[in-house]
């Protein structure tokens, strides 16, 4: 049956649109900037360079040239937020790997990089530690306490739950509810060999029952907000027994910009799901009638620059793995707390800050054994998140370094 | 640069089409074929490029030989000099690791890389020299001819495999229409939403339920895997193959049909002349019926059956769970053939399990898709042990665990509509359009017409965002 000649028509005006036309349209629209063409990296990985052909590179030119021309493919970032909204809208799921999308378009991480992270698993219980490895955890903690109490220093280990415990009821049905996994089962095994366990499910569970509208874990990211860190900087300095951080309900907030959420960008979505309104505590503090400085200035119109407490001075390296917090504050706790944490820490170090002299925190991979010797803090606290405990089977105050190789 | 490749769309298809659309004459246009040919093949593999021109020169000298001495010395040297390109790139390793297993020491291995599509080319280059042993046509006297014949570049990697008997004439005698450019876009819009939007789609899933860990498959679990493997080899291939054929059309050429509908196949025998045709169809002409087909008897036929797919097999990969999973396809062919089953008929015999599955209503239209999914355990397998482990799962009922606990992350609502749309038309709706007079006159209007090149604009449109969601890795943190 031949085609009739509209229909001819047609396809060859949609080779020209959608196959010859797309490439020289680009290379047009990129040139003069037209359009507002994206070009900006989301995917936190460096993407290919354009090869050089070379004798010597001959061979592996056209896989180069190959990789490079889909990373910065004609209209890519168009596409791919138009793939993310096809998936996130349309489809209620998504074929990227390590995201999964929960009821009222809640975002949840099934993990997947290195170091056997499995969120789905710890959600399910399905990876409980085995009795070798908890030996290897106690082992570990064992050494960490004693290094710690020979200096004269505490060891303090901080659980923080995932989000897929906490905000179960936005799972997927078919995961079925919650069940007992490795973060009870490493709260109860270090409880009972008695090291010191601060496990902030307890206190957050607690909040989130006594205040359902307000979310403690954000829609779109893996992590808590800033009401979940305060919630656990509340419990930590309780357990230091010396917060003085006001009861939640009695702090004021203040709202946050639109922010650009980690399991948004994975999806490719990043710029598009930022409706997840959140408010961030501050003036926190019980007033004590010092009027120290901050050390930084109070912008209205920036909410984190109201965040850090009278007397309490921050700074932050340049790759943002390491904070120094000084409070001159004479009411305030004159210990010094070190905190080797994971990417939870920044949302409540800010407010234990206000509680103690001296805080530091440092990245879990960024740690020396030399920044312990420099703070000489007077508690360690090791701050992991329920998908990372298996770092506790690596952990060591000696150097950190095993656990980063190993990923 | 595959055929479903933003790269190949955009950048190579294009450029070819424009090129060709601006020539005139027939020879030079071959000139501009061979060339982009070339140029598509160094692209993909440019280290064996030297491989391909120095098969096609030999291949050429040998036609040339054919043609004057046309005896059986020189066709055995034809044979034996591609099969061994072929046993020396393909299946060296096999033989060696094989020979390793009964000889003390370590032997070598050669180490090398595949070279791409060899087992097209060097198969199209036999039939070219064995129908010219034939007889059916002179040697070729033009190498370029030669050389588009085994390099055009939209076949070359994948077939279909085509007769150089089919394919002269049309080197010397086609024209670029756009009646022929809008069937060729159509068909190749066609195969590439069956090989993005259905196969690998499905692909995605395939590979997330195999790549767990043996105790957390379950039989479901491995079932479901196998099931979508089943439609994304179809889908994969015949998307490919359809690409193929578009783009020949498009180029003006009619390359041959390479599947049609092999699922609706009511034995494994039908299911052979319905999936891969032009492989069926070389292995049938140029090994099945010179070894004497099924004119010898019973045993001679079986022994045929069985030779031809064990090679079949072979022909598919390089490793002994490929001869095993053809000589399966082989024990049910003889089965089909030979197994007498049911009452006597009126003539006093029996018939055999092919015609009583070709008439059954209820066993028929699964026995053979069942078959067939079942054996591509084997085909998907890098070992037998691995192959054992998916068969124990999918045929041991205490392995029949609850499979609730892993699908949900495997089984994604892409996948489902993939699965879906995919099992609807590997067949189905092709039946019922047969038999359903309404259904098939609306298929009838829908074909060709203004609303489907609609509907294909959209099937690319998809394609494009689904190849590009392909390219984002993104890292939920850059650490060290």
């Amino acid at each position: 049956m031949s085609i009739k000649k509209s229909v001819k028509t047609i396809y060859i005006v949609l080779f020209i649109l959608l196959i010859a036309l797309p490439l020289p349209t680009w290379r047009v629209c990129s040139a003069l900037g037209a359009f507002g063409l994206d070009a900006a990296n989301y995917e936190n990985r460096q993407t290919a360079e354009k090869p050089v052909l070379t004798r010597q590179t001959a061979s592996l030119y056209p896989t180069q040239y190959e990789t490079w021309f889909d990373e910065n493919m004609p209209f890519r970032d168009v596409l791919l937020t138009l793939n993310g909204m096809l998936e996130y809208y349309v489809l209620h799921s998504t074929d990227q790997t390590g995201v999964l999308v929960g009821k009222d378009g809640w975002l949840y991480y099934c993990g997947a990089q290195a170091n056997d992270e499995d969120p789905i698993a710890d959600y399910k219980g399905t990876n409980l530690f085995m009795e070798d490895e908890l030996s290897q955890i106690y082992q570990r903690m064992e050494a960490a306490k004693k290094e710690c109490e020979f200096y004269g220093k505490r060891f303090v280990v901080m659980l923080v739950p995932n989000k897929e415990r906490m905000y179960s009821e936005y799972m997927p049905d078919s995961y079925g509810d919650p069940r007992d996994g490795r973060l009870k089962q490493v709260n109860d095994f270090l409880t009972e060999k008695g090291f010191d366990v601060v496990n902030t499910y307890d206190a957050l569970t607690a909040y989130k029952e006594a205040h359902p509208d307000d979310p403690i874990y954000r829609k779109y990211d893996t992590h808590w907000n800033w009401t979940g860190g305060y919630i656990a900087a509340r419990q930590f300095d309780t357990f230091l027994q010396s917060c003085r951080l006001k009861e939640p309900d009695a702090v004021e907030r203040a709202e946050l910009p639109p922010q650009n959420y980690d399991l948004a960008r994975l999806i490719h979505l990043g710029n598009v799901l930022t409706d997840d309104h959140e408010t961030m505590p501050v003036n926190y503090w019980e007033e004590t009638g010092e009027t120290a400085e901050t050390g930084e200035t109070a912008d209205e119109a920036d909410p984190a620059s109201k965040l850090l407490a009278p007397g309490v001075t921050r700074s932050i390296n340049d790759t943002f793995t390491e904070y120094v917090y000084n409070n001159s504050s004479e009411s305030a706790d004159p210990r010094h707390i070190f905190i080797i944490g994971d990417s939870f820490s920044p949302m409540m170090t800010d407010y234990i800050a206000s509680d103690f002299a001296g805080v530091t925190f440092d990245y879990y991979y960024n740690y020396t054994p030399d920044m312990l010797r420099e703070y000489d803090p007077d508690v360690v606290v090791y701050e992991v998140n329920e998908r990372y405990l298996m770092n506790l089977k690596r952990f060591t105050l000696d150097d950190l370094m095993p656990i980063v190789q190993a990923e | 640069m595959a055929l479903s490749s933003v790269l190949f769309m955009w950048t190579f298809l294009p450029a070819s089409v424009i090129l060709a659309a601006f020539v005139r004459r027939t020879r030079v246009s071959n000139i501009l074929l061979l060339i982009l040919s070339l140029l598509f093949y160094a692209w993909g593999d440019p280290g064996h490029i030297l491989l391909l021109i120095c098969v096609t020169a030999a291949d050429y000298a040998l036609g040339l030989l054919l043609g004057k001495h046309r005896t059986r010395g020189v066709l055995a040297l034809s044979v034996v000099f591609n099969l061994g390109v072929l046993g020396v790139f393909k299946y060296a390793d096999l033989l060696l690791s094989t020979l390793d297993r009964f000889v003390p020491g370590d032997l070598p291995r050669t180490g090398g890389t595949l070279p791409l599509g060899i087992s097209f080319f060097t198969f199209s280059a036999l039939t070219y020299l064995i129908d010219l042993y034939r007889g059916r046509y002179p040697a070729e006297k033009n190498p370029l001819n030669m050389a588009l014949y085994l390099s055009f570049f939209p076949r070359i990697l994948s077939g279909p495999i085509e007769t150089y008997e089919h394919f002269r004439p049309q080197m010397e005698n086609r024209r670029m229409t756009v009646d022929g450019f809008a069937a060729g876009l159509r068909r190749f819009l066609y195969g590439l939403g069956k090989k993005v939007l259905i196969a690998d789609l499905c692909g995605i899933t395939v590979g997330r339920i195999f790549n767990l860990p043996e105790q957390s498959l379950s039989g479901a679990g491995a079932w479901i895997g196998m099931i979508l493997y089943t439609l994304q080899l179809y889908y994969d291939f015949s998307g490919y193959s359809d690409m193929a054929v578009g783009i020949g059309r498009m180029f003006g050429f009619t390359l041959p049909e390479n599947f049609d509908y092999p699922y609706l196949s009511r034995t494994v025998g039908e299911f052979w002349r319905r999936w891969h045709i032009t492989l069926g169809a070389w292995f049938r002409e140029y090994l099945y019926i010179p070894l004497g087909g099924s004119r010898k008897g019973m045993r001679r036929t079986v022994r045929n059956l069985f030779i031809v797919f064990a090679l079949t097999g072979l022909w598919h990969g390089a490793d002994w769970t490929f001869v095993l999973w053809g000589l399966y396809q082989g024990v049910f062919v003889v089965l089909e053939r030979t197994l007498p089953v049911g009452k006597k008929q009126q003539d006093g015999k029996r018939r055999t399990l092919g015609e009583a599955l070709t008439s059954s209503r209820v066993i028929g239209p699964i026995w053979a898709p069942l078959l067939w999914c079942i054996s591509l355990v084997l085909f998907r397998s890098s070992t037998f042990a691995e192959a054992a482990d998916i068969y124990r799962c999918m045929f041991v009922p205490s392995l029949w665990r609850n499979a609730g606990t892993f699908l949900p992350q495997m089984f994604t609502l892409q996948t489902l509509l993939a699965a879906v749309f995919g099992i609807l038309g590997c067949g189905p709706l092709a039946a019922v359009s047969r038999t359903c007079r309404p259904v098939g006159k609306a298929a009838a209007r829908f074909k060709n017409s203004a609303a489907e090149a609609v509907y294909l604009a959209f099937v690319f449109f998809l394609s494009v965002l689904v190849l590009a969601g392909g390219t984002y890795q993104a890292f939920i943190y850059q650490r060290f």
